[in-house]
C-alpha cells in the first residue's frame, strides 16, 4: 500500500512591483519518513539547542489554539496524552492557510511570515546566546552580478539545508491565476514554475535553486517558504 | 529503543555511527534516539525503503509511542524512581 500524501497549499500576497501585489500559489508534500529525520536532525543541530522551543514559540504564533489545547491537556493527563493529542490534531491538517499568520479576515504578506521567523531566530538568541549554524543553515550567498531583471539581487553558491528541505518537500509553484495550475510537463506548456518542477522531479539541488531564485518575488517570498516548510517538518512532532 | 527513562542507567559507550547509505538515523533530542527509524522497520518486519513508500512521518511517530510503551511494560525500571 501506497504512503497516504500529507500535503498543504497556501495562496501569498507578494508585492511585485508599485503598487502592484501578485496572488501566488505554492504547494509542499511532506517528505518521507527517512528524508524527515534526517532534515529534523541536521536542521535542529544547526539551529541549536533549544530549537523546539523556538518552534513551539513559532507554532504558538501561528496556531494559538493548538497550544492552549496542548497546555489544557497537560495539566488534565499529562503530557504524554497531550503529546499524542497535539500530533494527533495536527496530523494532516492545513496549518497555514496564510489568514492564520495574521489573523482572521487579514490578508497576509510574506512580509508578515518573514517577520514570524525573525522572532523565533530573536528568540533563540535570547533566550540561550546560543549561537545558529548559519551557512548550514541557510546557505552560502553572494550578490548576483548578471544584469537580468528578473533575478534577485543574490545567488547561492553554497545551497543550504533549508534548500534541501523546500526540495524534498517538492515544492510546487502554482501559478497566480485565481486557481492552481499544475505545471504538465508537456511540450509548449508555457507554466512559470516549469523549471522548478522539472528539478524537483530530477532531484537537481543546484537546478531547483536556479529555478526557485527566478521564481520568488524577493527574499521575503523565499523566507515565507522557508517558514513554512520548517513548521510542517516540526508540526507531527 | 525508546527514550532514557528518568530511573535509567545512561549508556556509557556513544552510539555507533551509521553507514553513510542510512538516511534517517539521526538522533532528535527529546523524541528518538540514534537509529529508532531502523528500530520501527525491525519491528514491522519491513525494509527502510518499504518505511519510507508506505507510512507518513505520523504513523512512524505512533510506531515510536507503541515502541516506548512496550518497553516499559517489557523491562522494569533498574533504579528507584527519582524522588
Amino acid at each position: 500500500m501506497g504512503r497516504h500524501e500529507v500535503e498543504d497549499e497556501v495562496r501569498i500576497s507578494v508585492q511585485v512591483g508599485h503598487g502592484t501585489v501578485e496572488r501566488r500559489w505554492w504547494r509542499i508534500v511532506q517528505p518521507p519518513p527517512s528524508v524527515a529525520f534526517s532534515l529534523r536532525g541536521r536542521i535542529g543541530a544547526a539551529l541549536g539547542p533549544v530549537v523546539d522551543i523556538a518552534m513551539r514559540e513559532f507554532s504558538r504564533a501561528v496556531d494559538p489554539q493548538a497550544e492552549e489545547d496542548l497546555e489544557a491537556d497537560v495539566q488534565t493527563v499529562g503530557d504524554a496524552a497531550a503529546l499524542r493529542a497535539f500530533r494527533n490534531a495536527r496530523a494532516g491538517k492545513s496549518v497555514t492557510s496564510a489568514a492564520a499568520l495574521v489573523g482572521p479576515g487579514v490578508q497576509a504578506k510574506a512580509g508578515d511570515v518573514a517577520g514570524v521567523l525573525l522572532t523565533v531566530a530573536t528568540f533563540i538568541g535570547r533566550h540561550t546566546g546560543a549561537r545558529i549554524d548559519a551557512p548550514t543553515l541557510l546557505g552560502v550567498h553572494e550578490r548576483n552580478t548578471a544584469n537580468d531583471a528578473d533575478s534577485l539581487g543574490f545567488k547561492w553558491p553554497g545551497p543550504s539545508l533549508l534548500h534541501r528541505l523546500l526540495l524534498d518537500s517538492r515544492l510546487t509553484f502554482g501559478g497566480t491565476a485565481e486557481k492552481w495550475r499544475t505545471p504538465s510537463g508537456v511540450v509548449g506548456d508555457d507554466h512559470p514554475g516549469l523549471a522548478l518542477a522539472d528539478a524537483v522531479n530530477r532531484g537537481s539541488v543546484g537546478g531547483f535553486v536556479a529555478a526557485l531564485d527566478d521564481l520568488v518575488a524577493g527574499p521575503d517570498e523565499l523566507t515565507l517558504l522557508y517558514a513554512w516548510a520548517l513548521l510542517h517538518l516540526w508540526r507531527p512532532f | 529503543m525508546p527514550l532514557p527513562r528518568p530511573h535509567d542507567p545512561r549508556r556509557a559507550t556513544p552510539f555507533p555511527t551509521p553507514p553513510p547509505s542510512l538516511c534517517g538515523m539521526e538522533g532528535i533530542p527529546g523524541l528518538a534516539p540514534p537509529g529508532a527509524l531502523a528500530r520501527v522497520a525491525q519491528r514491522l518486519g519491513r525494509t527502510l525503503a518499504e518505511v519510507d513508500r508506505a507510512m507518513t512521518v505520523d504513523e512512524v511517530l505512533d510506531e515510536f509511542d507503541l515502541q516506548a510503551y512496550l518497553f516499559d511494560v517489557d523491562n522494569a525500571p533498574q533504579d528507584r524512581p527519582p524522588k
